[in-house]
């Protein structure tokens, strides 16, 4: 029985991994884009994305993954068959504008001498953003990063509100038929995951803090 | 040599420089003193395109410019804070260990800015600087920031650059005024006037 119920639960699990990896490696990029659109010169482009990052940030993803599943159908009469997809859609999109608003955080407290000295040194702003910013960017962002992902570990199991077969919808099968501890049983995955995104982190910090000559906490 | 001729700059209504003009000859030092707010870091940043100038002309440079709370690269160890703008501008930069054997830092190349102290930052700061040879070099305030002994040993890296090296020194404190230069102006709302070295 614990055998079935634990490849039960991996066989779920395996979607959450999907979605999990799938919107750190597009989301990481797409907020920084997000972040460059929320601090651009040209005003419409600079309002047009605060106002979408807002609607984001401003409703729950269960509503956004709805959103993402039925939109296509209700508009444009092209209904989404592939449901894992729309998940992936409106994880990707919704966690790009999370990162977005830590980015450009970081970026706007980034002191603005270090703009300044190396504009004085005569570097392009590009050359002043990845030389000089980007590093301080990412040593500040790390902990609140790290944060968000721990919280995406978790919301990968909302898919299920779209019938995408991830890893609580498999435990509650079983609960349905009247066998409670597989629901339980779920959360050691959930901490185990957790575990693994914290250590990582942790790690990433430590390298990040000797890499600027600080000792390490 | 650096002419500056009829420099104004306004922020909204505000007149912060208000048609400033001087001329520096080769290896001069300037110092410039005055009340807070009477624009002397605004008159280093319009030499250093940091503000868009609203008119006036300026004639000469490139400028170089050590701030006032000295603005290092956290992530560069102080070799890699003289080197990384020649290198990004492919210019030579194996002047740097010399560079920084003449502010007495050279032992300290491979450390970081968080690992030293205020006078060594500023030191570091001054030697970034140089490495791009400018023509003129500004310094805005190069002592507030640090107390009374750490001033001179700042006082002595100027020094030591005086006769070669054309400045422009913003400072509040007068020893270091008269130690260090060839001509004193005073900055009063905008204006510039000069004060004839006693
Ligand atoms: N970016 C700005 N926007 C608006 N006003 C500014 C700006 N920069 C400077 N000012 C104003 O211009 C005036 C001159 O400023 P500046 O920094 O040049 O003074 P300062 O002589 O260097 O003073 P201090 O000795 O305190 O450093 C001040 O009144 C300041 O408030
Ligand atoms: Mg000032």
């Amino acid at each position: 029985m614990l055998i079935d119920v634990t490849r039960s639960l991996f066989i779920g699990l395996g979607q959450n991994a999907l979605i999990f990896v799938v919107t750190m490696i597009l989301a990481l990029p797409l907020g920084l884009c997000v972040t460059f659109g929320e601090m651009a010169k040209f005003a419409p482009l600079r309002y047009g994305m605060r106002t979408f990052v807002w609607m984001i940030r401003g409703t729950p993803l269960l509503l956004q993954l709805f959103v993402v599943l039925y939109a296509p159908g209700l508009l444009f009469d092209l209904p989404f068959r592939n449901r894992i997809l729309a998940a992936l859609i409106a994880f990707v999109i919704n966690y790009a504008c999370y990162f977005a608003e830590i980015y450009r955080g970081a970026i706007e407290n980034i002191p603005k001498g270090q703009f300044e000295a190396g504009q004085v040194l005569g570097l392009s702003r590009r050359q002043v953003f990845t030389h000089i910013i980007l590093l301080q960017v990412i040593k500040r962002i790390t902990a609140p990063i790290g944060n968000e992902v721990i919280t995406l570990v978790k919301d990968t199991s909302l898919a299920r509100v779209i019938a995408v077969p991830e890893i609580l919808m498999h435990a509650t099968e079983y609960t349905s038929r009247g066998l409670i501890w597989p629901l339980f049983y779920c959360g050691v995955f959930f901490l185990a995951a957790t575990a693994i995104v914290t250590l990582c982190f942790g790690r990433l910090e430590r390298r990040l803090t000797r890499a600027f000559g600080e000792e390490p906490m | 040599m650096l002419s500056v001729k009829n420099l104004c700059k306004n922020f909204g209504d505000y007149i912060a420089v208000d048609n400033v003009s001087f001329d520096l000859a080769d290896g001069e030092a300037l110092a410039i003193i005055g009340s807070s707010g009477s624009g002397k870091t605004t008159i280093l940043r319009l030499l250093n395109q940091l503000e868009t100038l609203d008119s006036g002309k300026i004639i000469g440079g490139p400028c170089g410019l050590v701030f006032q709370d000295f603005n290092l690269f956290p992530q560069y160890t102080v070799l890699g804070n003289l080197t990384l703008a020649p290198r990004l501008l492919k210019k030579p930069y194996d002047q740097a260990e010399s560079i920084l054997d003449q502010v007495g830092l050279l032992e300290k190349r491979h450390n970081y800015p968080s690992q030293l102290s205020g006078g060594q930052r500023q030191r570091v700061a001054i030697a970034r600087a140089l490495m791009l040879q400018p023509a003129v070099l500004c310094f805005d305030e190069p002592t507030s920031a640090l107390d009374p002994s750490t001033t001179g040993e700042i006082v002595k890296v100027i020094q030591a650059l005086k006769g070669r090296q054309t400045m422009i020194i913003v400072t509040h404190n007068m020893d270091v005024c008269s130690s260090l230069a060839d001509r004193v102006a005073i900055m009063e709302k905008g204006r510039l006037r000069w004060r004839q070295k006693a």
